[in-house]
């Protein structure tokens, strides 16, 4: 079971309306690298990892990967906070708001629905452990081309943490792949 | 190695960690980590693992509000836990981050009793009845600003 604490894991403070970055960090959301997609990657992979270190660590990082969609969605409401009609359509958002109006969508930031076509698991965990390592390279890799886009500290602070915290999930999934590689190659 | 764990007659972990997870571990011994405060600014807490971006660097604006400050220290001390949770749960045998781990843990259990006492609850199950209501309808949704 999973609780919850109605806190921030890490504090934003964005006072400043920014459409176009919103329109962008949707990707994050929904898109394919997104937090969304991660979470649930690797609480459905849980089920066939190697003993309790994998589920463990699967179940801790999709967890964590939950609150970076919350954090997401926190960052867009409010880049677009007191949006007018007229600011979305100019931010190029006047589609998304004629159909969900100010909601959030599951889409990615080219407006293709949330897709779980390419979520791997493959029922071994050594090809799903390596699949992950490159699952947060690339969510790395958009937070950085994120944080190019804009200008705002405020926002890049956000981006900047969960570009870092995003090396770290690498760094554990490599050290677990490291250690099951190692045991594997043991036992024969 | 923490043997205890594994029962009285058990002196053999259940999985063969052979030699190379004590090898593993004994290389991180040696590695420094970062403070709970600085942890935030950086976003982990092994300071062998933070890689910067360019120039860009995390500047976590120091809170006016006695209630803004708690909060951050709860956040402090919650990512230095989970940082080392992650870690442990792939070394799970290694003591001294245990120790860490579980006194960080123990920190950011304290910190958010402590905010719950004074400025609103955080987790449904410490809700009070207040004004005719339940107090974990007053706390806002941490989107709500």
């Amino acid at each position: 079971m999973f609780t919850y604490q109605k806190r921030e894991m890490y504090p934003i403070n964005v006072n400043k309306k920014d459409l176009r970055l919103a329109k962008y960090l949707i990707a994050q959301y929904g898109g394919e690298y997104g937090e969304l997609s991660a979470a649930l990657t690797y609480m459905n992979q849980r089920y066939t990892m190697k003993d309790e270190r994998g589920r463990n660590l699967l179940t801790d990082i999709a967890t964590e990967e939950l609150t970076h969609v919350e954090m997401i969605a926190s960052l867009y409401k409010a880049l677009t906070k007191d949006a007018s009609i007229e600011e979305m359509e100019q931010a190029g958002l006047g589609c998304s708001f004629v159909t969900h109006g100010y909601a959030l969508t599951l889409e990615n930031c080219s407006g293709n629905a949330f897709n779980t076509n390419n979520f791997t698991s493959t029922g071994d965990y050594k090809a799903d452990l390596l699949e992950d390592m490159a699952s947060e390279q690339k969510a790395r890799t958009v937070y950085e081309n994120l944080i190019k886009m804009t200008s705002d500290q405020d926002v890049i602070n956000v981006l900047l943490f969960l570009r870092q915290r995003e090396i770290v999930h690498y760094n554990r999934f490599k050290d677990l792949l490291d250690v099951y590689t190692k045991e594997d190659n043991m036992v024969k | 190695m923490n043997q205890g764990l594994y029962g009285p007659f058990m002196f053999v972990p259940y999985y063969d960690e052979g030699t190379q997870e004590q090898e593993k571990e004994e290389e991180r011994e040696g590695v420094e980590l970062y403070s709970p405060e600085e942890n935030m600014f950086k976003g982990n807490i092994f300071k062998n693992e933070y890689i910067p971006f360019g120039k860009h660097l995390i500047f976590v604006a120091n809170p006016k509000k006695e209630s803004e400050k708690l909060l951050k220290k709860i956040q402090e001390y919650s990512l230095a836990a989970h940082d080392l949770r992650l870690y442990l749960d792939i070394f799970p045998c290694n003591k001294k981050i245990f120790d860490k781990y579980s006194s960080y843990a123990s920190k950011a259990n304290e910190l958010i009793a402590e905010y719950e006492r004074n400025y609103g609850v955080l987790l449904s199950t410490s809700a009070k009845w207040e004004n005719n209501k339940t107090s974990y309808n007053v706390t806002p949704s941490v989107w709500v600003k």
